[in-house]
């Protein structure tokens, strides 16, 4: 499903904006992740693409028609799986009598129903829990059968705000996995997330988010391409008799020392240099020069983190 | 798509979800017990001989007291075999010694017979006496004449009254003369036959429906929406393929789910019954009745758990719910049990249909199992029956009124819970409704009628307040507008007034009274206004329940004033206190003059006041 939001803004009180022109196109099949502080207005967003919440301003169109009507909005919903903020269970019922539940919500009949149920258990490792209370299930357990519950109904378009809340890192890895074998099955995928690590190498598309406003948006490479070209980090390898010079030498040709670690047993230093490409030639003549021997130096790709940061830094700026 | 379709698409996952796992053997395990208890309790009721029992039926009017049977009957009831031979071997003595003075006998048969004698021979010194019951007095003359033995002459009849025109003193005559003076002597029974037993389960069993309808099911609809709201389970229904409509019903008919299973042999046995002791149609009215009770008691429980579910925890929800549905059951029962209906009666119980409900069972089940002549009722049924009907169509239309309100709520989105055409036409059946049915003159009427719709008034009123996420420009109260509803209102009622009482009840208005109405009127639609819109502390609470009650004494100052005006003697010209505290003291009445000008401004200030956005900001409003 396309989904185009055209000039979208809400307003909750009349005076501020949470949200506010907003336009973004999220074409068929694709993974657009929406990042941004607390309070950016990505939730607000979300739930205005899964039709829960009345636009201030602007609209939605989805596969080129915008809902007009309530009935409109309710055939709409039976190709949307949203996954709110928040994780309210019935703890009182199992996985099984929950999904049966909110497969019945979507009016999904009995024989459908059942081979979903039975699926969302088997891709979400939820199969031995069927019957356990939800109350008695792990955060993560939790996490992942309100995620199976957005993908019962087979929707079209997935909305997911912060699904990644409560999962442990092969709750999280196993969750790109289902996401991207969602996004192959020609599912348009929304999701948002302040872990950016999480979106880096998974999302088609990115909009970051900042006091409602989109500061930027489009494929993730262009992004990072379009951020990359006044930022210039190296990771230079160096023996260890030099580590100690290394860091004067980098001062004193302005390159700044954003991370000191060791790999393969030598020391490992990502510097930026402040002057661009120019100034390394300079910079690695000097390292031998100093008694610094280098055994490998590599460009670092800036990760979508590096860009929100910048991006956050400016705007603090 | 076909309502029916809909409601059914509403009803499955909600109704699945109520009877999942053992929560369905087990509601049918508890409707089947629930029956054998009301079978083995109505037999153990209806033909048990302890006290206990006794004293069930006498207090539903089954059955009447040992003394009055004993009395009317003229026949001596033994508690046990001892106290029956004794009796008997009494009786014996006394029908073989026809020639001594009972008085110089000893022995409750020989005192109940002297009793008889002296009610035979009051009898008979009566001059006049009507027709109708000539033959029984020629026949207590003549047995008086058989037994004259018995009576010494100087006793005759001389502390006994009797009026030949009661129909328990001819009962009792006719009685004592069949015996000829000396009592029957009986061991105790109930006086139910089996089939009085069938009917004592029907009874029975249609209480546990009326309970089952209007406390019990209504209570758990507004406990279940109550812990929805509490724990934020409602919001991820708001992405599902439900309207917010199906949604609201499907909260109501999944918690009823397992009460209808339960009720369904009540159902049975109530049918069954009436028709055994052959009297339906009452119960067919007690089942016409009870739906748009039920109807509107769980819409209403429904609305009261969404809005405080979000404040409170379903278990104190619940706890209020029950304590004010069961008041409202239980003064129906004792409204439509007790006594006769007058026509007083009959009006009070279309304002309160449990008081119907407990009429057309005590029709169904008592009245045709009395042992006595039934207490006989005035009042007419015609027009019980047509402000009842309208009484029904007020609690499908607030029902449904209520259910709209909810389905607008339930997601928290900004608008108003009622339109305002909806509040109008709420205010206009429940002013028909209550013009109806007070059988009072038409200036009294009207201004019951008035005291009787303030809070509901103000519910509606309350309806049309915006609440939620409001979009640009919305979250300002528009309080001006708001009151005009309000004053919209009582415009209403009063051409209704107008239309049901004639125009006789507007002679007695004059302007003070009616500035003291208005000023109670408005402070009680700003108080509305202010509870809704305005964040709920503790201080502003206390001040909006003391503005509240200065209110309600303004306004019973104003209608007491009409009052004294309305009276004959008194004409409209008749010297009425402004301010009523200015009674008790002048300090005193200078505060409530102060009040009266300082409470509107403060709420109206309140109401104006860039607070309230910054409330609905937070999410308190």
């Amino acid at each position: 499903m396309r989904v185009e939001l055209r000039g979208l803004g809400k307003s909750y009180d009349g005076h501020g904006w949470a949200l506010r022109g907003v336009d973004l196109d999220v074409t068929s099949g694709s993974i657009l992740g929406l990042i941004g502080p607390n309070g950016a207005g990505k939730s607000t967003a979300l739930r205005m693409v899964a039709t829960v919440m009345e636009p201030s301003s602007g609209s939605i169109v989805y596969d080129g028609s915008a809902p007009v009507s309530v009935r409109d909005q309710l055939a709409l919903r039976r190709r949307i799986g949203f996954l709110g903020d928040g994780n309210p269970l019935y703890r009182q019922m199992t996985p099984v009598e929950y999904l049966r539940f909110y497969g019945q919500c979507f009016r999904m009949d009995e024989a459908e129903l059942r081979a979903a149920v039975d699926e969302v258990l088997a891709t979400f490792a939820l199969d031995a829990k069927r019957d356990t209370p939800c109350g008695s299930l792990s955060k993560g357990m939790r996490q992942r059968l309100l995620i199976g519950r957005c993908l019962l109904h087979r929707p079209e378009l997935l909305i997911l705000d912060e699904p990644a809340d409560g999962l442990d890192p092969r709750g999280r890895s196993d969750l790109r996995k289902i996401l991207a074998d969602v996004r192959d099955r020609g599912v348009t995928v929304v999701i948002s997330s302040h872990i950016l690590r999480e979106l880096d190498d998974l999302c088609d598309q990115v909009a970051i988010l900042q006091r409602g406003e989109i500061v930027v948006s489009g494929p993730v490479e262009q992004i990072i391409d379009r951020f990359e070209v006044d930022r210039f980090v190296y990771q230079i390898r160096v023996l260890p008799d030099g580590a100690r010079q290394a860091p004067d030498v980098f001062a004193r040709h302005r390159a700044l020392i954003e991370r000191e670690d060791t790999q393969d047993g030598l020391p490992c230093f990502a510097v930026q240099l402040q002057q661009g490409e120019a100034a390394m030639p300079a910079l690695l003549s000097a390292l031998l020069s100093n008694g610094v021997q280098v055994v490998t130096c590599s460009r670092l790709r800036s990760r979508l983190e590096d860009v929100y940061d910048r991006i956050s830094d400016d705007k603090v700026n | 798509m076909h309502p029916i379709t809909e409601l059914r698409a509403a009803a499955r996952p909600f109704v699945e979800r109520s009877l999942r796992g053992p929560r369905l053997r087990r509601s049918i395990a508890l409707s089947l017990l629930l029956a054998v208890i009301t079978c083995a309790l109505g037999l153990w009721l209806a033909l048990g001989h302890g006290e206990l029992e006794r004293d069930v039926r006498e207090g539903v009017g089954l059955e009447r007291s040992i003394w009055t049977r004993m009395h009317e009957d003229h026949v001596y009831i033994a508690h046990d075999s001892w106290d029956f031979h004794e009796a008997e071997y009494q009786r014996e003595a006394l029908l073989q010694d026809t020639d001594r003075e009972l008085a110089t006998m000893g022995g409750v048969v020989a005192s109940m017979t002297n009793q008889g004698m002296q009610t035979a021979i009051a009898a008979v010194q009566v001059d006049r006496v009507p027709a109708r019951h000539a033959a029984l007095r020629e026949r207590t003359a003549e047995a008086l004449a058989r037994h004259r033995a018995w009576v010494g002459p100087e006793s005759v009849g001389r502390s006994y009254g009797f009026d030949w025109n009661r129909p328990e003193d001819v009962r009792r005559l006719a009685a004592i003369v069949d015996r000829d003076f000396v009592p029957a002597v009986e061991t105790y029974a109930s006086p139910l036959s089996v089939g009085g037993a069938i009917g004592v389960i029907g009874l029975l069993a249609a209480f546990v429906l009326f309970a089952l309808g209007t406390v019990v099911g209504p209570v758990l609809v507004g406990i279940a929406v109550a812990q929805e709201a509490h724990e934020n389970t409602l919001q991820p229904l708001s992405g599902t393929s439900l309207s917010p409509r199906q949604i609201a019903l499907g909260l109501i008919l999944g918690p009823l789910a397992p009460i209808a299973i339960v009720a369904a042999p009540q159902l049975v046995l109530a049918l069954a019954a009436a028709f055994a002791v052959g009297h339906p149609l009452p119960v067919l009215a007690f089942l016409v009745v009870l739906l748009p009770c039920a109807w509107v008691i769980a819409t209403l429980a429904q609305g009261v758990g969404l809005h405080a579910g979000k404040r409170r925890g379903p278990g104190t929800i619940g706890m209020a719910l029950l304590a004010l549905a069961s008041t409202w059951a239980l003064t129906g029962v004792v409204l439509g049990l007790e006594g006769r209906i007058s026509n007083g009666k009959a009006a009070a119980m279309t304002l309160l249909p449990s008081g119907a409900l407990s009429f057309f069972l005590r029709e169904a089940f008592i009245t045709p199992l009395r042992d006595v002549a039934s207490v006989t009722s005035s009042f007419d049924a015609g027009w019980f029956a047509g402000r009842l009907a309208v009484a029904m169509l007020a609690c499908l239309v607030v029902g449904t009124l209520a259910l709209l309100a909810t389905e607008r709520r339930i997601f928290g989105r900004f608008g108003t819970p009622l339109l305002r055409h909806e509040a109008w036409i709420g205010v206009a059946v429940l002013a028909t409704l209550t013009l109806l049915a007070v059988p009072e003159a038409p200036t009294q009427a009207w201004l019951a009628t008035l005291a009787m719709l303030i809070m509901p008034m103000q519910i509606l009123l309350m309806g049309r307040v915006p609440v939620g996420d409001a979009p640009e420009g919305a979250a300002r109260v528009r309080t001006g507008a708001l009151l005009g509803e309000f004053a919209s209102f009582f415009a209403i009622h009063a051409v209704l007034a107008l239309v049901v009482l004639g125009a006789g009840w507007l002679g007695a208005l004059h302007p003070l009274a009616l500035a003291q109405i208005g000023w109670g009127l408005l402070v009680a639609g700003l108080v509305s206004i202010r509870v809704v819109a305005l964040p709920a502390r503790l201080p502003a609470l206390a001040w909006a329940g003391f503005s509240y009650v200065v209110a309600i004494v303004t306004f019973a100052t104003g209608a007491v004033n009409i009052a004294i005006a309305s009276e004959p003697h008194r004409g409209a010209g008749a010297k009425t206190p402004i301010f009523v505290l200015w009674e008790a003291s002048p300090w005193l009445g200078l505060v409530q003059a102060g009040l009266t000008i300082a409470i509107p401004v403060l709420f109206l200030r309140a109401l104006a006041s860039p607070a309230r956005a910054d409330a609905v900001a937070r999410g308190e409003a």
